[in-house]
């Protein structure tokens, strides 16, 4: 996966390199924290660029508190959650009161299958923490563990909201079928 | 169920993170498109609507909190009311509550047909006039059926009751005024006197008045006040004058007891000092002597 290559890379490079400077630190873990707040959040949202922000600010702030260079990505991936957990919440609170965020026009996320179209509607509609779950263990690679460890809870919880997940994807897949057949059978 | 679709229809790891790598867009963070990260939508209108409507329920606390009105409840637990005008409001809640009110001439008892569902919903935060070494003060009752009500109250020393009298119910007159025809039962006999609003430029209009005690005792009257109305003041026809008050739409003023058997003159006036509404009334209060007799209908007078 092309993450789990750019997360080793990361690793490899901080370690090699012990007198790196933190800006350099931070171009390198940018795109993981980008992505992770921005899937976690919601891609497309103008909502979730700013959390994105936020989250490379408090990694900048937090870089020296981070010992191993070889944990940075889990270091990163751990802020960048927390972080789009905290905006996710925000906005579905903000959502429960008709006020939605902005969409913006994510580059490449347009002209893509339907199938992924769906998929992604239907992850947007799980809970922060599912959503979370989902994209560190799955999109950035970390370890269960490791995702346990950045979301501060146990493996087994990991395990079982992973699961969750699913179940919830697939109601929402099929919720939104019948919803398009019945919009099909209104029209004929 | 879904257990088993779940079975059936797992969402593969593969089809997860092809979903995630196709969304998760470029490395850096996009520059907002409008200065405004969120837009309405049709739902938070009609919260708002909601949010509005409970204000609307809120408002008689916040207008307490203004000084506007109360309700009875939060005007009994009001440190700032005098003692005097609680007790007087608990004793008209009781009555309400045991007689209803009856519409017979003056209102009390008697009558027919009892508004047996009769009560006080709120009290308007009091107006106040200083006589030499007395007070009184006049407060506005909402009501039901299209009455409005109001409560005069004077200090002890305003009716100058002997030395040594027994300590007594304080003075209190109670004014239940229809704002148009009621429903119930007969007009009162003094049927001319419907409360209806005054016409366009007014300044003053008369709602009630007396003297305390009865008879040749203070006199005072009380009415609306037009908003431009600043300050309200009584001339007697030797040229004096005593101050009245002005608030929350209402007037209050009150005469020397040595106006008696004379009609003086309520000046209103706006910020600016000018004289906006004269309203001729009795120095006992209420209607004037001749040569300026009340007219038919015109115990709620209106002035100019």
């Amino acid at each position: 996966v092309a993450v789990k290559v750019e997360v080793s890379r990361i690793e490899e490079g901080s370690a090699g390199r012990a007198a790196a400077s933190g800006e350099a630190v931070l171009s390198e873990l940018q795109p993981l924290v980008v992505r992770t707040v921005r899937l976690v959040v919601g891609s497309g949202s103008a909502v979730a660029e700013d959390a994105a922000q936020e989250a490379l600010l408090e990694v900048s702030r937090s870089l020296s508190r981070l010992r191993e260079q070889a944990s940075a990505a889990a270091f990163a991936a751990r802020i960048a959650a927390r972080v789009a957990m905290r905006a996710a919440r925000r906005e579905r609170r903000f959502e429960l009161l008709g006020v939605r965020a902005r969409e913006l026009s994510v580059p490449g996320a347009n002209g893509q299958p339907s199938e992924l179209v769906e998929l992604k509607e239907a992850f947007d509609r799980l809970p922060p923490r599912q959503r979370a779950t989902a994209v560190l263990r799955l999109y950035v690679g970390l370890s269960e563990q490791e995702t346990a460890e950045a979301l501060g809870c146990s493996v087994g919880t990991v395990k079982h909201q992973l699961h969750d997940a699913r179940i919830a994807l697939v109601a929402h897949l099929a919720d939104g079928k019948e919803a398009k057949d019945q919009r099909r059978g209104g029209r004929a | 169920v879904i257990e088993d679709q779940v079975q059936r229809e797992q969402v593969s790891d593969a089809q997860f993170r092809a979903m995630l790598e196709a969304f998760a867009g470029p490395a850096s963070p996009l520059p907002p498109a409008t200065p405004r990260r969120r837009r309405i939508t049709r739902r938070t209108m009609i919260l708002l609507a909601a949010a509005l409507a409970a204000l609307g329920l809120a408002v008689p606390g916040a207008l307490a909190l203004l000084g506007y009105w109360e309700t009875p409840k939060q005007f009994l637990s009001d440190s700032r009311q005098p003692a005097y005008a609680k007790q007087s409001l608990r004793g008209l809640i009781k009555a309400f509550r045991q007689h209803g009110y009856r519409l017979t001439f003056g209102g009390w008892g008697g009558g027919p047909h009892p508004f047996r569902d009769f009560r006080v919903l709120g009290v308007t935060s009091g107006l106040v006039v200083h006589a030499p070494g007395s007070e009184a003060r006049l407060y506005g009752l909402r009501l039901p059926h299209g009455y409005i009500g109001y409560l005069f109250f004077g200090s002890r020393s305003f009716v100058d009751f002997p030395p040594g009298s027994p300590p007594r119910s304080f003075p209190v007159r109670v004014q239940i005024i229809p704002t148009k025809k009621p429903l119930l039962g007969p007009l009162p006999p003094d049927s001319n006197s419907v409360a209806r609003p005054c016409r366009r430029g007014w300044a003053l209009q008369r709602l009630g008045g007396g003297d305390m005690p009865t008879p040749h005792g203070l006199g005072y009257e009380f009415g609306l006040a037009s908003s431009k109305v600043a300050s309200v003041h009584v001339r007697y026809h030797d040229g004096s004058t005593t101050k009245g008050a002005v608030g929350t739409g209402h007037f209050l003023v009150w005469m020397k007891p040595s106006a008696g058997w004379t009609n003086v003159t309520v000046i209103a006036e706006n910020a600016a000092g000018k004289t906006i509404g004269r309203l001729v009334t009795s120095g006992y209060g209420g209607l004037p002597f001749t040569p300026t007799p009340a007219k038919p209908g015109s115990v709620y007078a209106c002035a100019p």
